[in-house]
């Protein structure tokens, strides 16, 4: 039982590692946060993508989603679109004299929201509230959402012009936040001799195979000492003014799933510490921060916080 | 005692140091501790300060000085090993004046000593610890000097402190109340505890004698050198106290014998050989006016016990048995350490001739062969063969009636031939060197005659109590007639009747003598009537104490349960004593069952060890690292061999710890199994 768990597991693992190298082709250099992306996939999770234009935000989620053979949408939020242009509606059809329901960009598998910060809050609260129930209610109908449904939002850092700021509440129902930042010499140099402008189209898994790895990842052993150590680093922000936004248990259970995702793609079927520290800073980081997301601090917060617990006493 | 020896072990239980790391202590908690502490220490030197030798003296207050400014200012520890080699000299030092300086002082000197030392470095919770229960021995120490009342309270107040101390290093909170409100909660709960152990307990007696105590103690001695007594009569101590059942002695009649001097060397009286044993008196018909009475004396360095003549002993000491000898005293077999109660008749009436014929007249007429010319002189000229022996007492007391003789309490110095300075030139002396005097010229003059000191007088109290006080301390004569036997003839009274009618301080003269020698006695404030009637208050609460704690024996304790429990049998007694301390005993050890170990303390010391096995090599851990990334840190810096032993601990670990089955494996077959791993990673080290 155990070896055919283990075998099963295996080819999962081979699959996610040429998901990773395939990606990689594709973006150079940014190999932890491929990583990290497909972790928050795995974890179910939704992914909001931080950086300057131009830094490859789309371009990451459109590999991610070519890789999983999913379909795939993008929204451009502007500051006049509606929840409706997003959502979907019901139209009357003249020819039925009923009204039907067209879905908008939402009802695909991964949704890429992009510049999420440009939308009014209405329009950002209605693509956070779907979300968090995967399903979406219009005029009295529920309609589920795809599954797998995997959010990326992008958002431009917030001292540019024309920006609303997503309120804590809703920076909190991402699991992740994570910056791609400028490329390093050798990874810039390599892209631009390659000269690929070709768009990315290659197929490694499709959604089932991503579903029940979804459901592998769950399995995954979190034992009462990590549980401890994830305890205490989201309680060391509890009545701490240092960090003005404490861990909600959302955080800890982000965190905890997580870290089983990060555990699942290095070959383990449990959860050490390490794992639980490698996905912290992406999971917690714009959490902590809060209203505060641009405040330059030399170190980040959850760095200062994986500093002050023990790993091995907690 | 015993419950405080027993407080002190508990004490001594709860300092096990330990967890020396983990305790931090709060600081505003660690610099009132050290205050306190600081406190008791100088409070316990100061009540100590009798048997404290004066370079150790000298070591309290700089280390009371060193601690006091460390306590303000916080400044870095000292080094242990400049401690330590202190320590050593101290203890040589000790060792080498030990023998002068007796077992009891040397080891109460080794006790501060060692305080004085661990003062100086408190820094954890287990020094805190220690020096608590080293002053807690201290107290104990102490109560073995000083167990009145007062004292008692004195002491019972440090306790109080020192505890309190030992409850604010272990709290988070701050605060003096919460402190002592606790401590004081905890000491209550004890003492039905201590009350309990102290009326049971059986009061056996000492396994372990009370080493002599070789300091002077003031008290009457078994060699007088005229200007002795007036040594004693600067002291105000308490000598003891008697309670009376009938009437109370007149004071003519209260001469409290002691200690019978008949050796004379021309200037000392001391105890002669032939009179040191006697197997005991017949018994003898007493006939006359009886006084029944307890006596508690406090404890002497002698063993000479007081009694009104002719005493019969009713009840002795718990602690010994107390003889009887032929010259009408009480002694005990040993001096008299610790407060002692016996019950004593006195046949006042009865002439002291009741022995005659056990005793060898011709050592009451021992005379040294030369010396005091012009007394002898005197003598012959006075005295003719041909006088009856009373005729030769009246002539030579008359002596002093006529020869403008002075009572003084600071008589001039008197040496080569003390006797004849005293008789024909200075003519003033204290009661020992008229006694002397007399006796010698009684002796002189073919009449048999001794030296008795003792104690004259006593102040009376409330409820038929007479303490008598080292003030009280007199000598007196007593001189054989053949048909009535020892007459007790008192050379003072003819100089200064007060002195025996209204005791020592009644007259004027001798009273500004005293307070000129004694100002801060507490008998200086006689003359004002509010104040003596609450010295003669806490004298009375004194002697209830007295009466009451410190003389509960065993005697006592069995007529005690004997009210409670009625007649029951010894041997059923004992039983029921053994039982009920069983089960006692089997309620205190549920208390010390060792709690089950904090979940995973056995993993978190083994971690601790590996680290510091690599701290040894300069590896240290970085913050709150985990094992794995340390590993992986050091590994370049690691033989080959060390460093698979080290991933193999680190993979066997993760598996033990985070695997996450449901009833992990006990830790110690991981630790044994990786046992061989640690040595492989320190062989690899110390091959290196």
């Amino acid at each position: 039982m155990q070896k055919i768990y283990g075998e099963y597991n295996n080819q999962m693992r081979k699959d996610i590692e040429s998901c990773v190298t395939a990606i990689q082709q594709k973006i150079k250099g940014k190999d932890e946060q491929i990583q990290l992306a497909l972790v928050c996939l795995l974890a179910k999770g939704h992914l909001l993508l931080e950086d300057l234009p131009g830094m490859g935000k789309t371009t990451l989620s459109q590999c991610l989603a070519s890789v999983l053979s999913m379909d795939y949408a993008r929204v451009q939020f502007t500051s006049d679109l509606l929840p409706a242009d997003m959502l979907g509606v019901n139209i009357y059809e003249p020819d039925t004299h009923q009204f039907s329901f067209h879905p908008g960009p939402i009802f695909h598998q991964v949704l890429l929201a992009d510049e999420i910060n440009r939308a009014s809050p209405k329009t950002q609260s209605a693509l956070l509230e779907a979300m968090a129930e995967s399903q979406v209610t219009i005029d009295g109908n529920s309609y589920e959402l795809p599954m797998p449904f995997f959010v990326i939002a992008t958002q431009n850092p917030l001292f540019q012009s024309g920006t609303y700021p997503l309120p804590e509440s809703q920076i909190d129902r991402f699991t992740m936040k994570l910056s791609l930042g400028f490329p390093n010499f050798e990874a810039e140099k390599s892209m631009l001799l390659s000269n690929d402008d070709r768009l990315f189209s290659k197929t490694v898994i499709d959604a089932e195979q991503l579903l029940d790895m979804q459901k592998q990842v769950t399995n995954v052993v979190v034992s009462e000492p990590v549980v401890d150590y994830i305890l205490a680093l989201v309680n060391a922000t509890r009545d701490n003014p240092e960090y003005p936004n404490a861990l909600s248990p959302r955080a800890s259970k982000a965190i905890y799933h997580c870290a089983q995702a990060f555990a699942f793609m290095h070959d383990r079927t449990y959860v050490i510490p390490e794992d639980v520290q490698m996905i912290f800073p992406s999971v917690t980081e714009h959490r902590l921060r809060g209203q505060d997301q641009y405040a330059h601090n030399a170190t980040l917060l959850s760095a200062q916080l994986l500093k002050k617990v023990d790993p091995i006493a907690a | 005692m015993v419950a405080l020896i027993m407080v002190s072990i508990m004490a001594l239980m709860l300092a096990k140091p330990g967890y020396r790391k983990m305790q931090k202590i709060k600081v505003y908690n660690r610099k009132i501790a050290s205050l306190t502490i600081l406190g008791t220490f100088a409070a316990l030197i100061l009540s100590l300060i009798e048997p404290l030798m004066g370079w150790v003296l000298v070591l309290c207050a700089c280390s009371f000085c060193i601690t006091l400014y460390k306590s303000i200012a916080y400044s870095s520890p000292l080094k242990n090993s400049v401690l330590n080699l202190l320590a050593l000299l101290c203890i040589s030092i000790l060792i080498w004046l030990a023998a002068d300086y007796g077992l009891l002082n040397t080891m109460i000197n080794l006790l501060v000593v060692a305080c004085c030392l661990k003062i100086l470095n408190l820094h954890h919770t287990g020094d805190y610890q220690m020096v608590a229960s080293i002053q807690l021995f201290l107290v104990a120490c102490g109560l073995i000097f000083h167990q009145s009342l007062l004292n008692s309270l004195f002491y019972a107040f440090l306790i109080i402190l020192i505890f309190c101390v030992l409850h604010a290093i272990k709290i988070k909170e701050t605060g003096l109340k919460t402190y002592s409100k606790h401590t004081v909660i905890l000491l209550l709960q004890a003492i039905p505890v201590a009350a309990l152990l102290f009326f049971v307990t059986p009061k056996l007696s000492p396994l372990w004698q009370m080493p002599v105590n070789q300091s002077n103690k003031t008290g009457l001695s078994e060699k007088m050198t005229p200007g002795d007594i007036a040594h004693l009569a600067k002291s105000d101590e308490l000598v003891f106290r008697a309670e009376f059942t009938g009437p109370l002695p007149s004071p003519q009649q209260r001469y409290w014998r002691a200690i019978v001097l008949d050796e004379f060397d021309g200037k000392s009286w001391s105890i002669s050989n032939t009179n040191k044993s006697f197997d005991g008196p017949q018994m003898i018909e007493f006939k006359g006016q009886a006084l029944d009475y307890v006596v508690i004396a406090q404890p002497t360095s002698t063993k000479w016990l007081y009694s009104l003549d002719i005493p019969i002993l009713i009840q002795g000491l718990s602690m010994q048995t107390i003889l009887t000898n032929q010259q009408f005293q009480l002694t005990g077999r040993t001096p008299l350490y610790t407060q002692g109660l016996y019950a004593v008749k006195s046949f006042v009436e009865q002439p002291l001739n009741i022995y005659k014929g056990y005793e060898n007249l011709s050592q009451y007429l021992q005379i040294p062969s030369s010396g005091n010319p012009e007394t002898v002189e005197f003598v012959s000229e006075n005295i003719n063969t041909s006088m009856t022996t009373q005729e030769k007492i009246d002539k030579l007391k008359a002596t002093f009636s006529y020869g403008d003789f002075r009572y003084t309490l600071s008589p001039p110095l008197m040496q080569s031939a003390p006797i004849d300075e005293f008789l024909f030139e200075k003519k003033a002396g204290f009661c020992s060197h008229y006694a002397s005097a007399l006796t010698y010229m009684l002796r002189l003059a073919n009449v048999p005659a001794r030296i008795v000191t003792g104690y004259q007088g006593g102040e009376v109290q409330s409820g038929n109590v007479i303490s008598v006080h080292q003030f009280d301390a007199h000598a007196w004569v007593e001189a054989w007639e053949d048909d009535k036997g020892w007459m007790r003839i008192d050379p003072t009274a003819i100089v200064a009747p007060n002195r025996v009618l209204s005791g020592l301080l009644s007259m004027v003269q001798n009273r500004q003598e005293f307070r000129q020698q004694s100002p801060f006695s507490l008998t200086n404030l006689k003359e004002y009537a509010v104040f003596n009637q609450l010295r003669l208050l806490m004298a009375n609460i004194d002697h209830t104490w007295d009466q009451s704690i410190l003389s509960y024996n065993q005697e006592r304790q069995k007529s005690l349960l004997k009210k409670i429990f009625g007649n029951m049998k010894a041997e059923s007694f004992s039983y029921a004593l053994i039982g009920s301390f069983v089960i006692i005993g089997l309620f205190i050890s549920l208390l010390f069952i060792p709690k089950r170990k904090a979940k995973g303390s056995d993993e978190m010391e083994w971690i601790d060890k590996l680290f510091q096995l690599f701290e040894k090599q300069k590896l240290s851990r970085i913050e709150n690292e985990t094992l794995q990334q340390f590993s992986q840190r050091i590994q370049p810096q690691l033989t080959p061999q060390a460093s698979n032993a080290l991933g193999f601990i680190v993979k066997e670990y993760y598996e033990w710890k985070y695997t996450g089955l449901q009833q992990p494996a006990p830790f110690k077959i991981l630790k044994n199994r990786l046992y061989k791993h640690i040595v492989m990673v320190q062989s690899q080290f110390t091959n290196k």
